[in-house]
């Protein structure tokens, strides 16, 4: 090596010496850090898979009935004909009455015997 | 070591990193053949010694496989955030042992002992880690980065989080001071009268 060399080709000399000889980890040192990387792998895993299911189980339960029905239009149609079918039952329509007595002759007594409820039977009766 | 190849290498950092936490073990073996050299090889250059340098690397690590559930897709590089993460806990390590003993730190040594051709190479490349564990580790870092990992100088502002000016006048002065201690050691490195 000549002794007029700079001292700023000095330098780089020994940078390009560094590069060349990048220190090389050891393998036990890899296999370590494997070794760390798959014991915590499975363990943040193994809770996350196990607990999700449970905590949304009832949210999935109308999830899966909204897409069976159509989603929340259908949920709108089936309220709407709920509260229809139990105002029918508290107050049915004259002309609801009628095919029955129809069907079971002029007196409407045998309505109510059909419908198991007794004369003078009136839905107010349960309003206090 | 016998180790699968990375057959992973044309995935991104952050994909690996989530791949990992969706329990693919190939990504863990990608993420460490891929990651764990290059924190072993800064804290190396950090600290100068092969046992520290492991412990620091093996904790960067840690840290990787522990943050990658909450990783958020490309927010920030993966590499980025390790390399700070490996220079914050070079720093503490080095506070640390500037605590108890000034020349504990100050002797790098050789990992691995070479063969009698590659002496002189090697003598230099640890004058060389000698000489910058000399310098103060903010000038250290830069010279390393810029000089011998070659990365442009915006690139290690970035990771040295300061402007890119700083970065130019911390380089330089570290090679300044570089060149100076290393004067008196030429003979030592072969640059004076030795041998072809």
């Amino acid at each position: 090596m000549s002794k007029n060399m700079s001292d700023k080709d000095d330098l780089a000399m020994l940078f390009e010496a560094a590069k060349n000889a990048s220190p090389e980890p050891s393998s036990d040192f890899m296999a370590r850090v494997l070794d760390d990387a798959q014991v915590m792998q499975p363990a943040a895993l193994g809770v996350m898979h196990t607990e999700m299911p449970k905590q949304n189980a009832f949210k999935d339960f109308f999830m899966g009935l909204s897409d069976a029905i159509g989603g929340w239009p259908a949920f709108a149609g089936l309220a709407t004909a709920a509260v229809t079918g139990l105002w029918i039952g508290v107050s049915p329509p004259a002309g609801l009455i009628e095919p029955f007595g129809t069907v079971l002759g002029s007196d409407t007594s045998a309505l109510s015997d059909a419908l198991e409820y007794g004369e003078g039977f009136d839905f107010t009766l349960f309003e206090g | 070591m016998s180790m699968a190849l990375d057959d992973l290498s044309d995935v991104a950092d952050d994909t690996l990193l989530q791949l990992y936490a969706n329990g693919d073990q190939s990504a863990a073996r990608a993420l460490t053949l891929r990651l764990a050299p290059r924190a072993y090889n800064q804290a190396y250059r950090m600290l100068g010694v092969q046992a520290d340098a492991e412990d620091v690397a093996q904790d960067a690590m840690m840290r990787v496989w522990k943050i990658a559930p909450e990783w958020r897709m490309g927010e920030a590089k993966v590499t980025t955030w390790l390399y700070r993460v490996v220079a914050n806990l070079c720093t503490d390590r080095l506070r640390k042992a500037r605590g108890t003993s000034l020349d504990a730190i100050d002797e790098p040594v050789d990992p691995s002992p070479s063969a009698a051709d590659d002496m002189q190479t090697n003598a230099r490349h640890d004058a060389l880690q000698g000489a910058l564990m000399e310098l103060p580790a903010r000038q250290r870092e830069a010279v390393v980065l810029r000089h011998i990992e070659e990365l442009p100088n915006p690139q290690i502002a970035e990771r040295m989080e300061i402007s890119v000016e700083a970065v130019e006048s911390v380089t330089s002065r570290g090679k300044r001071a570089l060149t100076q201690i290393l004067k008196g050691r030429k003979s030592a490195l072969g640059f004076e009268g030795d041998a072809p």
